[in-house]
């Protein structure tokens, strides 16, 4: 009779115990791990690396669709912004010279390619959609940047061409 | 069938449906990843970024430091991986040639050399 009376109070006992265990193990023992993550998932200190790393291999090559094609990788929201921003931020700080340099060319080289009149909110993409993927390596040979680049951080500096370095 | 034994069993169905929220329904999301976890076609990219930065600022050492965000893996080693992806994944030649010439100068680069930064 004093069975009876206790019901099946048990059963979601077990059940909740067996939940607890079951998530506690899946979030914090043996987590889902990811080993194929995209570059925008990295932590932002690597986003700025990555993005540095863009502009001196853009300093290098001149390729700016390469370029917009890696920095499209990071998902921000407006890519020649973020540039122009770390590069203020780079100079704030006192980062080398030729990295806030690197930084801002690209920047100001993004603002040209894609003039602000001409974006729309939904279609920033459009150009960048007709990139190879990363591991065909883009070809495609587009002009040097313009000789004379005024950063966008405020900072007149004169840029060459990038030069290319004879490949053996 | 015994309380105990009705009892375990539901313990084991919470189990198994803890398991399956928390693996896949809504596993965990790392958000702060290293470019140690990108794909390998992302890090080729990465070494190649590397590579024709190398030939920007010519410092070596300064390549290791970016390529050690990559692993523990020695420098060389890293650049030869992605020379590997690179060959199977047709690469243009220019891109291999970088590829090549940063895994050669890093072949000889001695890190006692390195003129410590003031």
């Amino acid at each position: 009779m004093r069975q009876e009376r206790r019901g099946s109070w048990y059963i979601l006992t077990g059940v909740i115990l067996g939940l607890a265990f079951g998530l506690g193990y899946s979030w914090m023992v043996s987590p889902v791990k990811y080993i194929d993550a995209p570059p925008y998932s990295l932590r932002e200190d690597y986003k700025e690396q990555y993005r540095v790393l863009v502009a001196v291999a853009y300093l290098y090559s001149g390729d700016l669709l390469r370029a917009q094609d890696r920095l499209v990788q990071l998902k921000d929201a407006d890519i020649s912004t973020t540039l122009a921003m770390q590069a203020q931020r780079a100079l704030a700080e006192g980062h080398p010279e030729e990295e806030v340099r690197a930084l801002s060319l690209l920047a100001s080289a993004l603002n040209k390619a894609i003039p602000p009149t001409s974006v729309e909110p939904t279609s920033t993409p459009n150009i960048l959609q007709s990139t190879p993927p990363l591991a065909a390596s883009p070809t495609i040979e587009l002009p040097a940047p313009s000789a004379t680049i005024t950063s966008t951080i405020g900072l007149s500096e004169t840029q060459t061409a990038p030069q290319l370095t004879p490949i053996p | 069938m015994s309380r105990w034994t009705k009892f375990l069993i539901v313990v084991c169905l919470g189990a198994l449906a803890g398991l399956f929220y928390g693996w896949v329904v809504n596993p965990v999301e790392y958000v702060d990843i290293s470019p140690q976890s990108l794909r390998v076609d992302y890090k080729t990219d990465y070494v190649l970024m590397v590579a024709e930065a190398y030939q920007v600022d010519h410092d070596a050492g300064l390549a290791v430091r970016r390529l050690a965000d990559l692993g523990s893996s020695s420098p060389k080693d890293i650049v030869t991986n992605a020379l590997n992806y690179a060959l199977q994944h047709d690469f243009t030649p220019q891109d291999m040639a970088l590829l090549q010439t940063l895994g050669n100068d890093l072949s000889s680069w001695n890190p006692n050399l390195e003129v410590p930064t003031p």
